[in-house]
């Protein structure tokens, strides 16, 4: 039991009995005493300070970068692996990337697969390894006395799965089924078609279709994951109820097996195609209730100097509840029942997307007004000086509070530290966001959201929406089939 | 209203729910059992609790360990107590409330909670509706004061033009998360058939098409002075604040606000079915599913707890009874599932399977059959009813950690068992389950007496479970012009 709450508990009893209370059931309709003045909305005291939490940065004796975060409140634990090499830079297939996670929990050298899963189900806390597009994770959250036990199950997972092949061909009948499945989604469609008709070719433009997990073999998912699960692309985070030294001790203990190896895989993105005139692609999935709207371009690779106004004008525009496409789509109008915004930001030129379903009648004027808040946003609507204030403090105050938990303070510190950052980074960040004026957000919008070079997609029932669509005006109609290949 | 997460991440990967949608937004805490440690080391949230003249419930519960406070306001409230023809009230309601009040008009809202760092949201069940925030902690007396103003100043600026915009959001949010969802309509047409017609859980949690359509303005207002009053709701803040002035800030924007009428709640009566019932329902999709759903229990049901170890015991991980018998040796289904959902009156347990590609529905729910008999007859082992409640120590420390999970976790038990703190308790039941108990509710409530529903792709009905004596269905609650899309 931590000492914090034993404290509050006492108080909390202190408190209780001091309390006068109304048995139920005896209300009556009063009037106040006094009549209280709502016309003023209380203003805020002063905000908390974003700092970012303390951590070191050791070297462990097998070339892994150690960061440790103590957080001594609660006798838990998070301890997260990240290793700077995903699918793109090692020009692996995401097909392979896709199930390695499972791939990892079909038994190893030391454990069947049953006694895997018993000993997992036992520590009772997840223990999830996955390699994504840009980076591989390996990682659980758990008791500090448990500690011990899942970094050795989770170093058994990572080092000595035998990727059992017969396995592969369970998971791969369940995977060809889901993405089946899946494609009676709008949504999924969408977001299948949608990246190729920004990237072309490129990495971004690739989404995982069904032959390529029909061709996988076990050993090119053991091949992934030797080449991502090496010591000297790694970057192990301890946060939580452990001291430097103690992390740093586990940490050598439960590496014992795992010798220095391995290096960082060198790999530049390249610059997103330049993207033709705005276009709409349609692809057709007849009687469907709702069309899906995905508007997208490439922006431009993260944490770089533009980062902080290209996250003004996308909170502006759609990043929150009440945002402009929300306000219009959603509120004003009753469209849709969500209609937003946002950033990918990954080490390449990664995606806008602004994306929604909307009522197939609608379609045509749905994407209408999409389009007008977009174009709004590049000055046709210049930015309030509320609206600039609500989103610098949404994007800068929001800070202190991703550090309640391990997971938030995780994110805030791997930020830099994966990335190489300065330290300074998140203070440049958020005077950058600060500084930013309704000027500026017009030209980042201008450049980045440009509404003249931007792909309309729209999954929904053709032979309802098609005439309105090509009667709205956004540009040339161009119909395509589920795979995104154009259609005649 | 929970849709922008939602959003994003079905932009990012596209999902599907294979269960289909089922109520809305926040169920009840899940029964899902976690883990077994020794009762006398579970951490506590520490709580105050109070009542205002006007019968608001308040708990307080103070955690400085970061700069953040959390508000959430509980209504008891939720589709149960709408009326037939009128369902969807309730949700339709939640979506009002963030439009705008008396004081705090539209956009209000946004500026001063996500435009000061924060985040909110709201959600609605069969049983209550929740209004939350958290934010940056120096905010706390701005928003008691937002809160307070649509509480009880909600009245005056609603408008039909405010009412109509939310019905077409809220039948936009019918056609996406249930219409326009691959087996989306499979709760509430399960649901129709296990609570007969007028029982309050008859009806999904957001309405028929056409009630929603007729949905007046007065309906409305008279829904929330009926429901909506201070006696009949529960106000939690947690987080880093001192408990004088917050006390006083209470006092002067919730204490002034008029009490409301005695509250009525209706009769809730128990899931039963007098016979076994066998439906076919053609759905936009793929490849079919096979649901199987008895009659369960509501929250307050001495079995619960067990039912929710049973759920674990049954599918919760590979190793144990039904996951390892159809997915990991036979291969006859990806993915297998049962669970227990308990609403507040009533509940039932469902059961889930995804058919591997070209496996015969009959013959797969005859082997699930065979597998329930055998397991109401050696019941679980030691071992395996270890493995159902590991975690639950984690669980305990770890929900430590979110201000506004901890609000919603107190909340809870006050509206449902009128008692914050009985998470505490819930978990002290599910510790105390023996496997004896699991055996004995697998015998009581997994009986013949079941609806077994096989949703089919269109125009092959041949491929449901025992097609020739299933009775085709369809949703009551879509509307006719989009039945059958």
């Amino acid at each position: 039991m931590n000492r914090s709450l034993l404290g509050a508990i006492v108080a909390a009893l202190a408190v209780t009995t001091a309390t006068s209370v109304v048995a139920q059931g005896t209300v009556r309709r009063t009037a106040p005493a006094a009549p209280v003045d709502r016309s003023i909305i209380p203003p805020p005291t002063a905000a908390p300070a974003f700092k970012v939490p303390a951590y070191t940065v050791d070297t462990l004796s097998n070339g892994a970068r150690l960061v440790v975060v103590e957080r001594r409140a609660l006798p838990i634990v998070t301890v997260s692996i990240h290793f700077e090499a995903g699918t793109n830079a090692l020009g692996a297939s995401q097909a392979s990337a896709s199930f390695l996670s499972s791939m990892t929990r079909e038994g190893t050298t030391d454990r069947t697969a049953d006694q895997l899963a018993n000993d997992l189900a036992i520590l009772g806390t997840n223990i999830g390894i996955g390699v994504g597009t840009e980076s591989g994770t390996a990682g659980f959250s758990t008791l500090v006395r448990d500690v011990p036990r899942a970094m050795d199950l989770m170093m058994d997972m990572m080092l000595h799965s035998t990727y059992p092949a017969a396995a592969l061909e369970r998971l791969r009948v369940q995977a060809i089924s889901s993405y089946d499945r899946a494609q009676d989604n709008v949504v999924t469609v969408a977001s299948q078609v949608g990246p190729g008709l920004v990237y072309g070719d490129q990495p971004y433009g690739h989404v995982v279709n069904a032959d390529e997990l029909k061709s996988v073999s076990r050993e090119d998912v053991a091949h992934l994951a030797e080449q991502v699960f090496v010591p000297g692309n790694a970057t192990v985070y301890v946060v939580g109820d452990m001291t430097r030294l103690q992390a740093r001790a586990a940490m050598e203990r439960a590496f014992k097996a795992w010798p220095e190896h391995g290096a960082k895989v060198d790999f530049q993105y390249p610059p997103a195609p330049a993207l033709p005139a705005t276009t709409v692609y349609v692809v057709d999935m007849p009687n469907k209730p709702q069309s899906y709207l995905y508007l997208t371009r490439a922006v431009a690779p993260a944490f770089g100097p533009e980062m902080a106004q290209i996250d003004m004008a996308n909170y502006v525009l759609g990043g929150a509840l009440q945002s402009r496409l929300s306000a219009n789509i959603r509120e004003a109008h009753g469209y849709s029942y969500g209609f937003n915004s946002r950033i990918s930001w990954v080490k390449g030129p990664g995606p806008f997307v602004a994306a929604g379903s909307v009522t197939r009648e609608k379609t045509d004027s749905a994407l209408i007004e999409a389009m007008k808040e977009i174009r709004g946003m590049t000055g046709a609507r210049p930015v309030t000086p509320e609206e600039l204030q609500s989103a610098k403090n949404a994007l800068t105050l929001s800070l202190p509070v991703r550090l309640q938990s391990d997971a938030g303070v995780l994110s805030v510190v791997s930020r830099v530290v994966d990335e190489k950052l300065p330290r300074n980074w998140w203070s440049d960040y958020i005077a950058k966001v600060n500084a930013t004026t309704a000027g500026d957000v017009a030209n980042t919008a201008s450049q980045y959201l440009d509404p003249n070079h931007m792909v309309l997609l729209v999954v929904g029932d053709g032979a309802k929406i098609l005439a309105p669509l090509k009667a709205a005006g956004l540009g040339p109609v161009v119909q395509l089939d589920k795979a995104g290949h154009r259609i005649p | 209203m929970k849709y922008v997460a939602a959003m994003l991440a079905a932009a990012a990967i596209g999902v599907t729910h294979p269960d289909g949608a089922r109520g809305q937004t926040t169920a009840p805490k899940s029964d899902a059992p976690r883990s077994a440690p020794l009762a006398t080391q579970a951490p506590r949230i520490p709580f105050q609790t109070y009542k205002l003249a006007n019968g608001l419930t308040v708990i307080l519960s103070v955690d400085h360990s970061a700069p953040v406070v959390a508000v959430d306001v509980e209504h008891h409230v939720g589709s149960k107590n709408e009326e037939t023809g009128r369902t969807g009230f309730a949700h339709l309601f939640e979506h009002v409330m963030f439009n705008g009040s008396e004081h705090a008009p539209y956009g209000t809202h946004d500026r001063l909670t996500n435009g000061v760092g924060g985040s909110y949201n709201g959600s609605t069940n069969n049983d209550k509706t929740n209004f939350f925030e958290y934010t940056p902690s120096n905010n706390l007396q701005s928003l008691l004061w937002l809160e307070s103003d649509r509480f009880g100043f909600l009245l005056p600026t609603l408008d039909a033009t405010k009412m109509n915009a939310q019905r077409d959001v809220v039948k936009s949010e019918r056609r996406q998360s249930y219409d326009n969802q691959p087996f989306g309509r499979v709760g509430e047409i399960i649901d129709a058939h296990m609570y007969p017609e007028g029982h309050p859980y008859h009806w999904p949690v957001i309405g028929s098409m056409a009630d929603l359509s007729a949905a007046s303005l007065d309906d409305v207002k008279q829904f929330y002075n009926k429901w909506y009053g201070p006696n009949n709701a529960v106000l939690v803040v947690v987080g880093d604040f001192d408990a004088v002035p917050t006390r006083a800030w209470i006092q002067k924007y919730f204490g002034s606000i008029p009490g409301g009428p005695a509250v009525k709640r209706p009769v809730v009566a128990a899931a039963h079915l007098d016979a076994p019932q066998r439906y076919v329902y053609e759905d936009n999709v793929n490849a079919p599913q096979l649901y199987i759903t008895w009659p369960g229990v509501g929250m307050a049901s001495a079995d619960r707890a067990a039912l929710g170890v049973m759920g674990s015991v049954l599918s919760g991980d590979r190793t144990q009874w039904l996951q390892k018998e159809f997915v990991y040796d036979r291969k006859w289904a990806t993915r297998i599932s049962v669970r227990s959902s308990p609403n507040e009156g009533a509940g039932t347990i469902g059961l889930v399977v995804v058919p591997t590609p070209g496996v015969d529905l009959t013959k797969l729910e005859s082997a699930i059959d065979s597998m329930i008999t055998r397991f109401k007859v050696e019941g679980p082992t030691v071992e395996q009813m270890k493995k159902a409640t590991a975690g639950l120590e984690y669980g305990q420390y770890a929900q430590l950690e979110s201000m506004i999970g901890k609000a919603q976790t107190l909340a809870s038990g006050w509206v449902y068992y009128g008692d914050p703190g009985w998470y505490a308790r819930s978990e002290a039941q599910t510790l105390a389950v023996t496997a004896a108990d699991v055996k004995r509710v697998a015998d009581k409530y997994l009986g013949p007496n079941r609806i077994v529903l096989s949703a089919v792709p269109r125009g092959k009905r041949d491929l449901a479970s025992h097609a020739s004596e299933s009775t085709p269905v369809t949703s009551p609650f879509a509307s006719t012009q989009e039945v059958g899309q």
